[in-house]
């Protein structure tokens, strides 16, 4: 793999098997997909319901199994945050617990002094204080909630995070807030960020490189300064005019 | 002047304190204009709507001010009454197609309901006004539609099937509550080419709430910018997107991201 690539997928292809009446029937949800992540980037995954995004980074993380192709990866302890920080978040636990799980998962062990240490210190980083700590997840708002998801996510120090619609379920100005908050911390740890998202107007800003699925297949990839000014693909064009950007 | 709200605010008594999640409220709409509301979660938007639509709980909840519709107050007219203008004169469709269609009920069946009950028409009549609003959300295959189960339609057909529904009657206000929020964008964007192609066609007033700016920003003619049960600012939606006045607004609209493709 060259210098700068982390992940690397050659005709990585996903299929589901579905149950019909009494017959199987096989459904493709990725088909035969070339791609890359490169070092300290931001990806865009862009594309409808259905378009295979959250298939492809459930593939990245091996969480689903391949019919064929194969995915190379140097990532080490790679993360996930979801869309609904609501769910995400075991409503019975404190934040101090929450957080200090990765901790303990970890094959370095830290003593419980160290972890809530270091879980002030990520309470900070998130833009929130120590005052969070023995709070539960009911208690905060969706905002806040999805800040708590991203600190859980960094306590150990992750190679590459995945973010499946981090914002979507968030109002305009959290969204914006929560964004700012995730382009800092990708500046600050140079951090690979994996974003999933339907919303092509919050990823031109924030992410270096977007591709663009339909039905399991990529449609087109680019810097998203090119591939909106110039898409060549009809269905790419169609997304932009749909969201009003061009 | 269609309809017309004065200082309306709504107050929940559901719990130990009373909660005002809608205050002083005043706005007007005109015939064939279509108005937008916009504000964030917990904004009171979707409770005005609900209101107008007659839709709220009578108990448990105190409403105060004046709704309009031709010379009725709406808050204080009686159930029998408002049952008339629900469905009929006013109707409303909602953010997710799939819970508002009934799932064991065919289409067809459930875009008729609002003719059952609001005219005296044969069953031919109403299979053929049926049909017509079928073909006039551009269902293809409208006779299949009329036969099929809620399950079977895609979530933008379901959406196509709740305007149909609502506007089967001939209403003069069309309540849409986020109507788009729970599609794609390539769907959101036909279902808004639809709204506005029948606000031309029949002339029906749209009241549309949404969270979103930028659909606001393509389909309304006015809008009002709702924050924490208050109106902040409201008037011609093309104005108060080039000069908004006050601090949350333009808050709002600096939260959408700008895609600036110029060199």
């Amino acid at each position: 793999m060259a210098e700068d690539i982390i992940v690397k997928g050659t005709d990585v292809t996903v299929s589901f098997m579905n149950k019909v009446g009494n017959r199987k029937e096989k459904k493709t949800v990725l088909d035969g997909l070339d791609f890359d992540v490169r070092r300290g980037e931001i990806l865009g995954l862009a594309g409808e319901s259905g378009s295979g995004k959250s298939t492809l980074a459930k593939a990245v993380l091996g969480m689903v199994p391949l019919e064929r192709g194969k995915i190379e990866s140097e990532v080490t302890n790679p993360q996930m945050i979801f869309q609904d920080p609501y769910s995400s978040l075991n409503p019975a636990k404190t934040i101090s617990w929450i957080m200090q799980e990765p901790l303990k998962l970890g094959k370095k062990k830290y003593s419980s002094e160290e972890r809530l240490s270091k879980v002030e210190e990520m309470l900070c980083e998130v833009g929130l204080d120590a005052g969070y700590m023995q709070r539960k997840p009911g208690e905060l708002s969706g905002g806040q909630r999805q800040r708590i998801c991203i600190g859980t996510a960094l306590m150990q120090a992750p190679g590459l995070l995945i973010a499946d619609e981090p914002v979507s379920a968030l109002d305009v100005t959290i969204q914006a807030q929560v964004l700012d908050l995730m382009r800092e911390i990708h500046r600050k740890k140079k951090l690979t960020i994996l974003f999933i998202s339907h919303d092509l107007r919050t990823m031109y800003n924030f992410c270096d490189r977007v591709m663009i699925l339909q039905k399991g297949k990529i449609v087109e990839s680019g810097k998203p300064y090119d591939l909106y000014r110039d898409p060549k693909e009809p269905y790419t064009r169609l997304l932009l005019e749909s969201a009003g950007i061009i | 002047m269609l309809l017309e709200i004065k200082n309306l605010t709504i107050e929940f008594h559901d719990h130990d304190r009373p909660e005002r999640v809608v205050e002083d409220v005043s706005f007007s709409l005109d015939k064939g204009e279509i108005l937008g509301i916009v504000g964030e979660s917990g904004s009171g938007k979707s409770m005005t709507a609900l209101a107008v639509a007659g839709l709220l709980p009578r108990k448990k909840m105190e409403k105060s001010g004046e709704i309009l519709f031709e010379e009725k107050n709406l808050l204080t007219l009686p159930r029998h009454d408002l049952r008339g203008l629900q469905g009929d004169e006013i109707s409303v469709i909602f953010q997710e197609p799939m819970t508002a269609l009934n799932p064991t009920m065919k289409i067809g069946k459930q875009v008729e309901e609002a003719l059952l009950l609001h005219r005296h028409m044969t069953d031919e009549e109403r299979k053929a006004k049926v049909m017509e609003w079928l073909e006039k959300v551009e269902l293809d295959d409208s006779e299949r539609v009329y036969e099929a189960y809620p399950h079977e339609l895609s979530g933008g057909m379901r959406q196509r099937v709740m305007i149909a529904a609502a506007m089967v009657s001939d209403p003069q206000i069309l309540i849409a509550d986020e109507p788009t929020t729970a599609l794609d964008v390539t769907v959101q964007s036909q279902i808004i080419k639809l709204l506005l192609k029948i606000n031309k066609d029949s002339g029906v007033s749209i009241l549309f709430i949404s969270h979103d700016l930028s659909l606001i920003k393509q389909i309304t003619h006015n809008v009002i910018v709702m924050q924490k049960g208050r109106i902040v600012e409201q008037g011609d939606t093309d104005e108060i997107f080039l000069h908004p006045k006050e601090e949350y607004t333009k808050k709002l609209i600096s939260s959408i991201p700008s895609v600036d493709l110029r060199k």
